[in-house]
This record gives C-alpha cells, structure tokens and sequence, in this order.
C-alpha cells in the first residue's frame, strides 16, 4: 500500500495535473530541448509542491511516500513530456543513496533533494553490458575510479553521479563522483526523445564510496522501482497521445466525413485504448506489489514492462500513422509524444528483454 | 519469339549493376548512404549524371527520348539491385514521375524542352500533390488556376513536397473549374519555382530533417504552354504517375542494405558481454526478417514476370506498396530494439559526414534512428497504406 490515503492521494494528483497544464508549453519544448531540462527555478517549483520529497524518508525530509504516489508524478511528466531530471535525481539516485549511503550522506544529501537543490544521476550500464545487471568492469582502488560507463540518463543534468563500480575485493560498490571535472571525460548526447545521456571515462578519478555493502542486489531493487516509474510516464504519455488522436480525428476530414469515422480507425483506436488501459492497471499492480513488498513484485514488474513497452511501440507508431503527414511534424505534440515512448520503452529493458527475464521461471 | 525469362533478365542485369557500382559510384557517396548521412544535392546530381552517362538514369524511357526501352522488371530491377550496392536514392520526381507523363500525354514542344534537362539532372523536380486539406482525400485539393490570356494564374498551397528547397520546377495539380465533380476540374501544370509570388518553406519533421516543405502560391503566373495534355484532364494523368510510383515502390534492395546494417550493429551491441547475433532469439528474428524480405522479392518478381508477359499489374501495385513499406518499417524498428542496449541516443551531429565526435553508439546508429523516425513516412506518402487497402479491398477483390 502507498503511503497517502485515497483523499490525499487525489489531492496531491489535482496539485500534480494543476502544475502540467499550467506549465505545458509546446512551442517552448520544440524551441529549447537541450535547455530546458536543466532550468533550476522549474526543478526549485517541483520541490517547492513536494514532488522530490515524495518517496524520500520522513526523517530526511521527505514524505515516505510509496511508488504508488510515485506513479502520479511520473504520469504527469510523461503527459506534459516534462524534461525535468526527476527519474535520474530521485528514483535513482536519492533510492541509491537512501538504500546505500552512509548514515552521513543519507543525512545530507537526502534533504538536499527533497529541497530541490541538488541533482543526481546514476552511472549503472557499461559499453558491455546492455540491457543486463552484471558486475561491473570499472574498478575503484585507492580511492579512484577506472572505467567506462555509458547512456547515464540524464547525466549532463547531474551536480554529481552515482557510480557502480567494483572495489578492490572485486565487490560491486556504488561511489558518488563530481558530474565533470579532473580525471574524467565526459560526452553528453541527445537521446532519441530531445532528452540527454552522458558517456563518461574515468581515468583515475577521486570517488566517494557509499556504505560497503554488495551493491548489485540494491541496485537491482532501485531499477525494478525505476522500470515502475518509466512504466508510470509511460501511461501518461500514451493517454495524452490517445487524447490528441481522438481529437484529431474528429475534427479532420477526407471524402467529406471525419476520418474518425473509418472503420479501420476506428478499431485502431480501439485497441490503443485498450493498450492504455492494459498499461496503467499493470503499472498500479506493479507499483502496489512493491509498496507492500510482495515476493512477486520481480514477476510484476518484468510482465507491466512487457506490456507497457509493447504499448509505447503500438501506441506510438499508430498514432503517427493515423495522424498522417501532421504525425511527422516536429511543431505537433504527436511527434514527441512517440519519441518519448520510444526512449521509454527502452529505458531499462524492453519488451524482448523482461520477455527473457519472465522465461527464466519456466525451466 | 524466344524472350529471355524474367529470372535471366535479372541476374544479367543485377550483374552488370554491381559491376558497374563496383567501378563507378563514388566512394564518399556509398559510405554516406551506407552509414544513412545527409547526401547533398551536389552528391545526388554527381551520380545521376553518372548513371546518365551510361544510359541507365532514364532506361525506362523509349528509345525515341532517348531511352533504353526497359521494361518495368528492368527498371525495377536496375533500383533495386542499386539499392542493395549502396546508390542514393535516384530522385524520382523528374525521371520516373513527371517524364512519363511528358512524353505520354504532352506535346512535342514540351517534350524537347523538359526531356534533357531531366534526363542529365540539370532540372530538379518537385512533386506538387498534397494539400493541408487533401491528403488521401487528394480530389479535393483547393488550388486553382485561373486562365488569363496566355497564362494561368495560380493560387493556393502545396505540403509535404520533398526536396522543394533543392528543386527548380514543380508540376502541380490544380483547379481549372469547379462546376463538374472533383475530379474532373483538375488539371496538370509545371509551374518553376523561380516565379514571383511561389514561397517554399522548410517544414522540421520528427527526425529533425528539413527535408518536407510547404509552398505558397499566391497570383503565379504560370505560361499556359506549361499545361500538360488537355485542361481538365489532370486526374488522369496524376493517376497515371501514382501508378508508375507504386509500382516501384518495393524497396527490396534498400530492405536488404538495412538487414546489412542490422546484423552489423547486432554483431557489435552487447548484451552481458555477448553480442546480440550469438543469443538464439536475435537469431530468430534475423531469420523471420529475412524470410519476409525473400517473400516481398518472391511477390515483385512474379508480378513483374507477369507485367513482362503483357498482364497490367493494375490494382496489384498497391500490395507491392503495402509490403515493401512494411518490410523496411518491420527492419527498422527491430534495428531500433538492437540500439535499445546502447542508451537509443540519437546524434544528429553524426549524419553530417564531416563530424567527427565522440559517437556514443555503434557508428551508423544515428543513421538508423534516422531511417526509424523519417521511414514513418512510408506508409503514410504516395497513398496511405489505408488507402492502398481500400484499393485492393475494392478493385483486386470486389468488395
């Protein structure tokens, strides 16, 4: 169960959507990707309505509240394609820190969150590694880094990144490092949706280990979370593409009808909704699973990301494709929509992928 | 008469394009396509002069313009096998588009005047059709052309054109009279874009490409001798033409350049330390791709046999439309599931072919991600693959 009772939890989902349609802004989004990510007075707005402090520890500032509330945030930022570094910062990085830190850095960075004054992001996957958890093959010996960490999510957002890495026992151990600087090289990219990665080399960089525990059990804890999240935005945005296709093919008209009018899309639309509806209650379930830590919420996870990231792919495409030649403008909210279910489905494994994870329970 | 079957027509030919790709497509032109960057307009007229040289530019013409006579199983063959061998798109607007239209229903004079510069690529061509009211609905388009005294004047707005900001001329279809059904007040001018009162605007599409543009048309005059065939008779001719498009519009060979490219990335994305090409699923879905590709191939090669021995493939052309947009769709979607493992960044720095940054992906991913988003298009330009289906549905199975 989540940590809010039914009226606070619709209460804070009014705040949340309150917040996107006042902020949603198109022509800006199109204008400044790369930019507005990193807007600090938005990401201080955010904190200042509670967003970080969400799922942070009551005795860190934070409002112990479950992946259920997550869920409402994340819904929000998919519908209003917000470029706010949330995921990195907060599902990642604070649930690293929160599950992993030092008594010491729990108590200092956590607040620092939760006040939206800092930003993380967490360099988990490897140029090896894909989609998989494996031991990582960047090394930390005599308080330096060594290695190569690929499609850190976010990364260029981040005052400093969460590293997993391998100490000298050849335990894997998560570090905190500066987001740039001596002794690392790091690229920044766009990803497919407009949002960013970074490429970082660390050539004998200073790191600041978190508590010496076996980090991949946490880690993998902190990603099952996270998929949760992508599945939320997921939801979000496909409801908002649902929603602007149905208007759209309302109001355009061919051979003298609306073209929602057509059988064959009229059943597509069909089918998306039901794609929707599929995705949000299999998130829910996912989300509640962990929140009450179920022994199958793994199972739940991997199936709502199946489902949802084979909806990202449906959803998306379908919706560019009824749209005809308005589907592939870049000024028209559709195009970005499915970009960001693209990169959703993708973020930490899709479909094909959590497939894999599922059959491992029929040998 | 003893004719060659259509199996030997293709592997002659097939031979002689590769080897004549071996020997003469330019070298920084094929690494462009291959890796899908941005190939500019001096590289595509650079090969289709090229090809012109050799005849082959506009071998689908009749001999007495200056063609080769091919069939429609040669011409489709000479693309495709260019395709697989890594040539540019051979812009179809001025050679396989308006030409035929040129010399089947336009005048002597027309002819002499637009043929050549075509054939050697010294016009650009762009495709005057959509409007932001007629897309599928094409009929109903709301451009018009007004006759005063030797000229027409022309009003009204043109979208979705590709390549217009490269192009010299456009060839339109617009309104001559409005008092009969849609179709009939339609007529077929070429209109150049030079002419005062034309604006042709760049539309940014969701691969961030420039390539789609909307053109304004406001009081152009338009001389009346660019009317091709008989005012009103436009639809026919427009018909004709989207015929001609479909009909080659299988891509088996740029399907096959794609698989390429495909079990490239695949034999170098890891997953866990494995390339994806060693897991048995990948494997898998290397395998159905292909079947399909062989299956699409097996369809164009029996419907052209059968063009070859005089049947019109007629409606059939839309099912070649349908499939082969599907087939690269179907490829490069899965291409984008391989890149899923590397982060799906999408460096559109590294389609410019003098960039040389830190890639952070395999080399050719941006290039990939680029053929995903842009090949939406596929299903949705030349009659969408609903309108296709709508097609078949009536005119193949009579419902």
């Amino acid at each position: 169960m989540g940590a809010f009772d039914s009226q606070e939890l619709s209460l804070f989902r009014d705040s949340v959507d309150r917040y996107v349609s006042d902020t949603f802004d198109l022509p800006r989004l199109c204008a400044s990707m790369a930019e507005l990510g990193g807007d600090r007075a938005s990401w201080q707005a955010l904190a200042e309505l509670g967003w970080q402090a969400l799922p942070l520890p009551a005795d860190h500032g934070g409002l112990d509240g479950g992946l259920t509330e997550v869920c409402v945030v994340m819904e929000a930022i998919g519908r209003g394609l917000m470029l706010e570094p949330y995921l990195a910062t907060v599902i990642l990085g604070a649930g690293l820190i929160a599950a992993a830190g030092t008594d010491e850095q729990r108590a200092t960075i956590l607040p620092s969150i939760a006040g939206g004054e800092e930003t993380l992001a967490v360099a988990w996957q490897e140029p090896g590694s894909g989609y998989a958890l494996t031991m990582p093959e960047t090394r930390c010996a005599g308080g330096v880094l060594t290695g190569v960490k690929t499609a850190v999510f976010q990364g260029d957002l981040a005052d400093r990144l969460v590293v997993l890495a391998a100490d000298e026992a050849g335990q894997a151990r998560l570090y905190l490092t500066a987001a740039s600087g001596e002794g690392m090289t790091v690229d920044r990219h766009a990803t497919i949706d407009g949002r960013s990665a970074v490429h970082v080399t660390y050539d004998g960089t200073p790191a600041e280990p978190l508590a010496d525990v076996d980090a991949l059990p946490i880690v993998e804890r902190i990603l099952d979370r996270a998929t949760i999240a992508v599945c939320a935005e997921a939801v979000g945005a496909i409801g908002a593409l649902n929603r602007t296709l149905l208007d759209y093919v309302k109001q355009r008209h061919q051979f003298g009808v609306a073209i929602g009018s057509f059988q064959v899309l009229q059943h597509r639309l069909v089918d998306m909704a039901i794609a929707e509806q599929e995705s949000s209650a299999i998130t829910a379930a996912a989300a509640a699973a962990l929140d009450a830590g179920r022994a199958d919420a793994s199972t739940l996870v991997s199936a709502a990301k199946v489902r949802v990231g084979e909806a990202c792919r449906f959803v998306g495409e379908a919706a560019i494709q009824t749209h005809g030649g308005m589907g592939m403008v870049d000024e028209h909210v559709a195009g970005h929509l499915f970009k960001r279910l693209l990169m959703l489905g993708s973020l930490f494994g899709d479909s094909d992928c959590h497939i894999d994870r599922l059959a491992g329970q029929f040998h | 008469m003893n004719r060659a079957s259509p199996i030997d027509i293709a592997s002659g030919l097939r031979a002689e394009v590769r080897a004549f790709c071996d020997e003469h497509l330019p070298e920084d032109i094929r690494t462009k396509v291959l890796l899908n960057q941005h190939v500019s307009k001096g590289d595509h007229v650079r090969w289709q002069k090229i090809l012109h040289a050799k005849g082959w530019h506009t071998g689908h013409w009749p001999r007495e313009h200056g063609g080769l006579g091919w069939s429609r199983l040669q011409r489709w063959l000479f693309e495709d096998e260019l395709y697989r061998q890594g040539s540019p798109w051979l812009v179809p607007f001025g050679v396989t588009y308006v030409a035929p239209v040129l010399y089947t229903f336009g005048t002597a004079e027309q002819c002499a005047r637009w043929l050549a510069p075509t054939a050697d690529s010294s016009i650009w061509w762009a495709q005057g059709y959509s409007e932001p009211n007629a897309g599928s609905d094409l009929a109903n388009l709301s451009t018009t052309a007004v006759r005063d005294g030797d000229d027409y004047i022309v009003n009204g707005q043109k979208i979705w054109t590709t390549m217009a900001g490269w192009a010299d001329m456009i060839f339109i279809l617009a309104r001559t009279s409005k008092d009969a059904r849609p179709q009939s007040g339609i007529s077929f001018l070429l209109v150049d874009l030079a002419s005062p009162g034309v604006t042709v605007r760049p539309i940014r599409s969701i691969d961030l490409d420039h390539h789609l543009h909307e053109i304004f048309f406001e009081d152009v005059r338009v001389p009346a001798a660019n009317l091709v065939g008989t005012e009103g008779g436009g639809w026919t001719y427009a018909k004709f033409l989207l015929g001609n498009e479909r009909l080659l519009s299988a891509e088996v060979g740029k399907a096959r350049r794609m698989m390429d490219t495909l079990r490239g990335l695949c034999g170098s994305i890891l997953e866990a330390g494995r390339p994806l090409i060693a897991k048995e699923s990948w494997q898998r879905r290397l395998a159905a791709l292909e079947a399909r590709t062989l299956g699409v191939e097996a369809v164009c090669m029996e419907l052209f046999a059968q063009a070859e021995a005089g049947a019109d493939p007629g409606a059939k052309a839309s099912l070649l439309k349908i499939m082969g947009s599907e087939l690269l769709q179907a490829i490069s979607a899965t291409t984008i599931d391989a890149l899923g493992r590397t982060g799906l960044s999408y460096q559109t720095e590294a389609l410019d072919p003098c960039w040389s940054g830190p890639l952070a992906a395999p080399r050719g991913a941006a290039g990939a991600v680029n053929e995903y988003l842009h090949g939406r298009a596929v299903t949705i330009y030349g009659g969408s693959n609903e309108i296709q289906r709508n097609i078949i549905a009536k005119a193949v199975l009579g419902l």
